[in-house]
């Protein structure tokens, strides 16, 4: 199973809104068997290496971009998301991710 | 979900004339601690919360700021309606990028299973021309209560 993470600053309420957004967008296109979690960036650095995906609200420090890069995890704006303004590049972005993984094998 | 309920009549603010953030925040903090909607850590935990993680918005029609502190400086849930005179320069959230607001809704979150829909629901009418643009006119509080709750009431009606 795909796993995305959702992270700003506190996990209560950009996170929460943003995943749930994402949620509802797969429901709609039909992909089935990814999960979408919400954090905050106290959890972040100790989570990040379970997941796929990570979709930031906050910006990402040099620590986090770092581990991103290490565990290959792709590292997606989720602005565009959570504001529901122009979402289709992070969508893409997301679907892309998991597209490579699944020819990767994974 | 009806998030009406999260709209006073006591926490909307349309008058306040800050010189800055941390001005703003002292002002709007003392009124909404004033009114028992938070604890006395609130203040200190909003400002904490802003430095790490801003809370800016730029939209096409309006540039907006979300304050909030974590849930358990919170009493009671609540969106407080701010406007500022002045213009008060922030940071966005997630670019770090400046930005100037005289807009402010001081979120009161509580339980974020219950109330994050209310950012979804509100980011749709920060982007909606005919919402902001009357959010832009009303002066008064007594009519700026009545749009935001008549708003969220139908929001709620029609899902």
């Amino acid at each position: 199973m795909a796993k995305i993470v959702v992270a700003c600053g506190s996990g209560v309420a950009s996170s929460e809104a943003t995943a749930s957004r994402i949620k509802d967008f797969f429901e709609s296109h039909n992909v089935k068997g990814v999960s979408v979690d919400a954090t905050d960036f106290k959890q972040l650095p100790e989570v990040l290496p379970n997941y796929d995906v990570y979709v930031w609200i906050a910006k990402p420090n040099q620590q986090l971009e770092d581990l991103a890069k290490k565990n290959h995890i792709a590292v997606v704006n989720g602005m565009p998301i959570f504001m529901n303004m122009n979402p289709e590049k992070s969508y893409k972005q997301i679907i892309q991710a998991l597209k490579d993984m699944q020819s990767a094998g994974k | 979900m009806d998030y009406s309920t999260m709209i006073h009549k006591d926490l909307i603010f349309l008058n306040e004339d800050a010189a800055d953030r941390k001005k703003l925040f002292r002002a709007v903090a003392k009124k909404i601690q004033a009114a028992g909607y938070v604890k006395d850590t609130y203040e200190a935990a909003l400002n904490k919360r802003e430095d790490a993680f801003p809370t800016g918005i730029v939209f096409p029609e309006i540039s907006v700021m979300l304050p909030h502190a974590d849930p358990e400086n919170v009493n009671r849930p609540f969106m407080a309606i701010v406007k500022n005179a002045q213009p008060v320069r922030v940071l966005q959230m997630g670019y770090n990028k400046p930005e100037d607001a005289t807009a402010m809704f001081f979120l009161g979150i509580t339980d974020s299973s219950q109330q994050v829909g209310l950012l979804q629901v509100f980011m749709d009418l920060l982007q909606n021309e005919k919402f902001v643009a009357k959010f832009k006119a009303i002066k008064d509080p007594e009519t700026m209560y009545e749009f935001f709750v008549n708003t969220f009431k139908a929001q709620a009606a029609g899902k």
